[in-house]
């Protein structure tokens, strides 16, 4: 499942090439960028479609949810925020395991096994 | 400040009015501006002989007072030297501020003579980072610089200063004075508190997964008021031990992949898991989907982007976590039963320290060091087997008394952080536990130590081999050994002594309440040198993407 985050980003050295890393290096590919700069010249507004990367099993997608969060992080961000609000499939499952976008919870079975 | 003076003084007097005492560098061309102008600067300066060993000693700094290490290097090979330590630092999430020099303007991008982009090679392991490329901005810039890293989650932040721009006169600046308003996360919202409440009210096994980051948002005191009142059993990540002194009943060892068994066992029994400055590292996790399978998830983080990224979560707390903590300190009657359980598994499964045989049995002297020791002795490691035996044996009372590379797992760590946490704690006794492999990463900062005659002590513990991937090519590759023995290493003792530094040997099991005497109490540096069977392995073991329920308990001693 893709999103388009949306990028409110100081036009500070690095800005664009951090954020891409951000995204890019994080457990998201990036499909797509646009980046305009704004008429007094101090922000970019920026636009970046994601999916999350599909690491080799046993490895689960990174949730999409986080994402924002993770960009706000840098000091050059403003502002991001997904285009559109997430569609529930890509919610993260209930009790247990890790995230495992598109599929239902894992029952847990409440049994631990020890090996000696 | 006069009115007109060059940048690199300007930076140094923003050194000075952020309260820096000590910094460390290796100076080279695009720097030179700045170490003339540190000559008569308030702060000292430790001439380390790797730029490595500048950056991880600024980390031993910080993580030693949480206050903002410094490292200075010059362009080129100076800063990529710095690399591993700026990763180091962002991995721990330990405040440093690198300064780095820079080729002048005009030369930046056509290759000039030690020219290295390390902005961009540096952009996914700081937290922030500026080029500076006017002598102007340099005041905005310290004073960011600092304040950035050391504020949140703490990090490492890079300040390149091209050479033109260190020489270029500043012109009536000021120096902005120390913002430590909103130093504080902000306090996370009543909802989140509320519903974290509900869930520890309504649960019946709770277990408490403590990180490092309740340490370095100085809530320490807040959280043993929280664990006093509620009584919850804990384990603690890597960087969390000591949050809870290790003698306390509640404290069930740390948990992971060489966690103890009744840490482990009561992860995965557990209906809440209260996450508290950790983030769900796969060392402590194991199998991520079978972690801690019947439990909800109640995770406390200055850090928005780590909560809900590894692990759903029930209930997730962002802010300040003293706030957080104050506010969910009240008692749990009903959990007296689970306790009660963890504490007989505390019981079942602790660790028998009487090995048989004649030889250095390290857990046991691990545990003897660390009951001698006092609570102004600060151990650092390096990477490997003794860092594990260290976190399981050696017993901490508080976080900042245990230095170790987590994250980032650098060998070499343990020298050089020695030396920075020595001298940021003189108080303080700073004892280094490395291995044989790790120890000659930076063994260079020896001399560093009988220049300055810096009182630390190491412990070498020297298996003559690389002994936790022996190890695991004895478990996992079949007994395969491919490139770990180090049956040509130097003689340790005699290396020590050509570097001015005393050292001794301890060769069985009867030398070694003697050498804990001399680490703990003789003057300045010292290095014993520390014999141990090459077969030595660490347990218990979670192998490699298994789940923390399927724990390998191999040693024949152990339940």
């Amino acid at each position: 499942m893709s999103a388009t985050l949306r990028v409110r980003l100081k036009h500070d050295e690095g800005a664009l090439v951090r954020l891409l890393g951000q995204v890019g290096r994080r457990g998201y590919d990036v499909l797509g960028v646009t980046a305009r700069l704004s008429a007094d010249g101090k922000c970019f507004d920026v636009t970046v479609e994601v999916e999350p990367f599909i690491p080799l099993p046993p490895g689960k997608p990174r949730p999409l949810e986080v994402l924002p969060a993770l960009v706000r992080k840098l000091l050059d961000v403003e502002s991001a925020e997904f285009a559109e609000a997430l569609r529930p499939a890509a919610q993260p499952p209930g009790n247990g395991g890790s995230h495992e976008a598109g599929k239902p919870a894992a029952k847990p079975t409440g049994e631990v096994k020890w090996e000696e | 400040m006069p009115a007109e003076v060059p940048g690199a003084s300007v930076v140094c007097r923003a050194l000075e009015a952020e309260g820096v005492d000590t910094i460390f560098g290796y100076p080279g061309g695009a720097i030179m501006p700045f170490y003339d102008a540190i000559v008569g600067a308030k702060f000292k300066h430790i001439l380390v002989r790797h730029e490595q060993g500048a950056a991880l000693a600024a980390g031993g700094y910080a993580r030693a007072t949480g206050k903002v290490g410094v490292c200075v290097a010059t362009s080129g090979p100076g800063t990529t030297n710095l690399v591993t330590g700026i990763a180091d630092a962002f991995m721990d999430s330990a405040p440093i501020v690198a300064i780095t020099g820079q080729v002048r303007t005009f030369l930046m991008g056509t290759d000039a003579f030690q020219e290295i982009d390390i902005f961009g090679i540096t952009l996914p392991i700081v937290k922030h980072s500026f080029l500076v490329r006017r002598v102007d901005d340099i005041p905005r810039v310290m004073r960011d610089a600092f304040r950035i890293a050391r504020t949140g989650r703490p990090g490492p932040v890079l300040v390149d200063i091209p050479r033109d721009v260190q020489e270029a006169e500043a012109k009536h600046l000021k120096l902005l004075p120390r913002n430590l308003d909103e130093e504080r996360p902000p306090a996370p919202s009543p909802e989140s508190i509320e519903k974290a409440a509900r869930l520890l009210a309504e649960s019946r096994k709770p277990i408490l997964y403590v990180g490092g980051g309740v340490g370095m948002a100085n809530a320490i005191e807040e959280f043993r008021g929280f664990v006093k009142a509620a009584r919850i059993p804990l384990v603690h990540t890597l960087k969390g031990l000591g949050t809870l002194p290790y003698d306390d009943p509640l404290f069930l060892g740390m948990l992971g992949m060489h966690g103890f068994k009744q840490s482990n066992l009561a992860v995965q029994e557990c209906d809440v898991l209260v996450c508290i400055g950790a983030r769900f590292d796969d060392r402590a996790t194991g199998k991520l989907a079978e972690f801690a399978p019947n439990a909800k998830v109640i995770h406390m983080d200055a850090d928005p982007s780590e909560v809900g990224k590894l692990r759903r979560t029930e209930a997730g707390i962002v802010g300040d976590l003293r706030v957080a903590l104050r506010e969910l300190t009240r008692p749990l009657p009903q959990i007296a039963e689970w306790r009660e359980q963890c504490l007989k598994y505390k019981r079942d499964y602790a660790w028998n320290y009487n090995a048989p045989g004649d030889g250095v049995y390290v857990p046991a002297m691990l545990k003897e060091l660390g009951d001698r020791a006092d609570e102004k002795t600060i151990i650092t490691c390096d990477v490997g087997q003794h860092q594990m035996w260290v976190a399981q044996h050696y017993g901490f009372r508080r976080p900042e008394l245990h230095l170790t590379s987590g994250g980032s797992g650098t060998m070499g760590f343990g020298l050089p952080a020695a030396i920075g946490a020595q001298l940021a704690r003189p108080d303080c006794r700073v004892i280094c536990v490395s291995g044989d492999g790790s120890i000659m990463m930076n063994i260079q900062e020896l001399a560093t130590l009988k220049r300055y005659n810096i009182p630390v002590k190491i412990l070498l513990v020297d298996n003559q081999a690389l002994g936790m991937v022996r190890q695991w090519q004895e478990l996992f590759f079949a007994k395969k050994y491919s490139e770990i023995d180090l049956w040509d290493n130097p003689d340790f003792v005699k290396v020590a002594e050509a570097f001015g530094i005393p050292a001794f040997f301890v060769r069985e099991r009867k030398d070694v309440p003697r050498a804990i005497d001399r680490l703990l109490n003789e003057r300045g540096p010292l290095l014993a040198h520390v014999w141990i069977e090459q077969a030595a392995n660490v347990w218990p073991l979670v192998p490699p993407a298994m789940s923390n329920a399927q724990m390998m308990l191999l040693d024949k001693n152990q339940k």
